[in-house]
């Protein structure tokens, strides 16, 4: 269904939001949402907590079906490629999906199994995160920049393109922001592209489009 | 490519089978308590009984496939909870991987971690109740085939009441029914053999049960993960 070279982050992707409707019981999160993301850029989701944030994330995954309008990767319904999708695809948020009682290590070799073409050099990453002291240590006894750091790892040897992040600065002192930001600006200076959800002012430099949800 | 493509499949299949076996060695009482459990009734049960030897024997099959599929229901509740709580569902349904794959691999893992230990500890549970080693072989044999027919099935609910709080006991009323044939075949069939009959009629039906399960399991299982994500 797709090689390897299809999900290399150099290829030019199209990321297309069109329409997007979505309802939470009776309330309207948004309607008729449509916009487009290219490579190298930035899309910022604004808006106070329960404004649908991560609903419209969560959606522009693939998790949620939306009410009505479609999401296309390359000019595909992202339903019916599902796997090519994803395969192109980070997710990374502050519930961070790891085993809380395995090391970071463990957890990303099993995560390796989940998407082809994930890099082997986890010691190379480890070394850039400054990670290599804490490998082994259970995902539990990490403070949150830590964590943060390890699912930052994850993007990396991921090697997708599209990274989606949801309040990824939450509960970071400003340090560990500066952190993270850093990584959002290499990954797009490397032809990637991001849609990141915060209620905080983010100074990313290279930010193109901002959405406010009310 | 093609074998590429299977390859990798077996790959995911594989780690994430390594994951919940890793990860269960590190919840050591989570793994041990329905075990205990298993043990304890199975013990306890011809102490408050008033039988003679007889009786114990006959009766001992149905009592220990009961306990069995007991405590193995309370086990189903963890089967895709604890990935609900820390999120790392939402990374299983955003992998490149075809999700059945992964379910099954799940189901596989639980199995391996639930049920073939009630079947390892079934001899020596046997013990209780006074049945030969032919007897008891025939009801481990029936267990193995029983347990993995359970956690196929168990999968389909565990994954349908993932989005709803305290869902064990709608677990069990939405399960329970559906293991009846299991207990009745599984435990008929030791005690047809006890009374001379061949037991190979009810191997067939719970392998065939078995079989029938492992064949849309998985795939309602994606399903149901991918509406409870919701």
């Amino acid at each position: 269904m797709y090689s390897l070279d299809e999900a290399s982050i150099m290829k030019k992707n199209q990321l297309e939001i069109k329409n997007l409707t979505l309802f939470r019981g009776n309330r309207c999160l948004f309607k008729n949402l449509s916009f487009a993301i290219n490579n190298g850029e930035v899309v910022i989701v604004k808006g106070d907590n329960g404004s649908g944030k991560t609903s419209l994330l969560r959606a522009v995954a693939g998790l949620i079906e939306p009410d009505d309008g479609v999401v296309y990767w390359n000019k595909k319904d992202i339903t019916n490629i599902r796997q090519l999708y994803h395969q192109n695809m980070v997710w990374l948020s502050h519930k961070h999906g790891f085993k809380g009682q395995l090391n970071i290590e463990e957890n990303l070799y099993y995560e390796s199994g989940l998407r082809e073409g994930f890099s082997n050099s986890f010691d190379e990453t480890f070394e850039k995160l400054s990670l290599t002291n804490i490998k082994h240590q259970p995902f539990n006894t990490l403070s949150a920049g830590q964590k943060m750091r390890a699912s930052i790892a994850r993007l990396i040897l991921s090697k997708a393109s599209l990274c989606l992040l949801d309040e990824p600065t939450s509960n970071l002192d400003k340090k560990g922001k500066d952190y993270v930001n850093y990584w959002i600006d290499y990954h797009i200076n490397n032809g990637g592209m991001c849609i990141l959800a915060t209620h905080q002012s983010s100074p990313i430099k290279s930010s193109i489009k901002e959405i406010v949800l009310s | 490519m093609n074998s590429f493509k299977e390859l990798s499949m077996w790959n995911g299949f594989k780690k994430m089978i390594y994951r919940d076996l890793l990860n269960s060695t590190k919840n050591l009482s989570q793994l041990m308590n329905p075990l205990l459990l298993f043990i304890l009734i199975s013990a306890s049960f011809p102490f408050a009984i008033n039988m003679d030897e007889n009786q114990l024997i006959m009766i001992g099959p149905g009592v220990i496939w009961i306990i069995a599929i007991l405590s193995f229901l309370l086990t189903l509740n963890n089967l895709y909870k604890d990935d609900m709580e820390d999120g790392s569902l939402d990374y299983i349904l955003l992998s490149a991987q075809p999700l059945p794959i992964l379910t099954l691999a799940k189901i596989f893992a639980h199995w391996l971690l639930s049920g073939l230990p009630l079947v390892l500890l079934c001899p020596f549970v046997s013990i209780f109740y006074q049945l030969s080693i032919e007897v008891s072989m025939l009801l481990s044999l029936t267990l193995l085939i029983g347990t993995l027919a359970l956690s196929l099935i168990g999968s389909i609910g565990a994954s349908l009441t993932i989005s709803s709080q305290n869902n064990t006991t709608l677990l069990s009323l939405l399960v329970l029914p559906i293991t009846i044939p299991i207990l009745i075949f599984g435990a008929k069939t030791v005690v047809l053999y006890q009374n001379g009959h061949t037991s190979l009629t009810g191997l067939y039906l719970i392998g065939a049960y078995c079989m029938f399960a492992l064949s849309f399991s998985p795939f309602v299982s994606a399903a149901s993960l991918r509406i409870g994500s919701n």
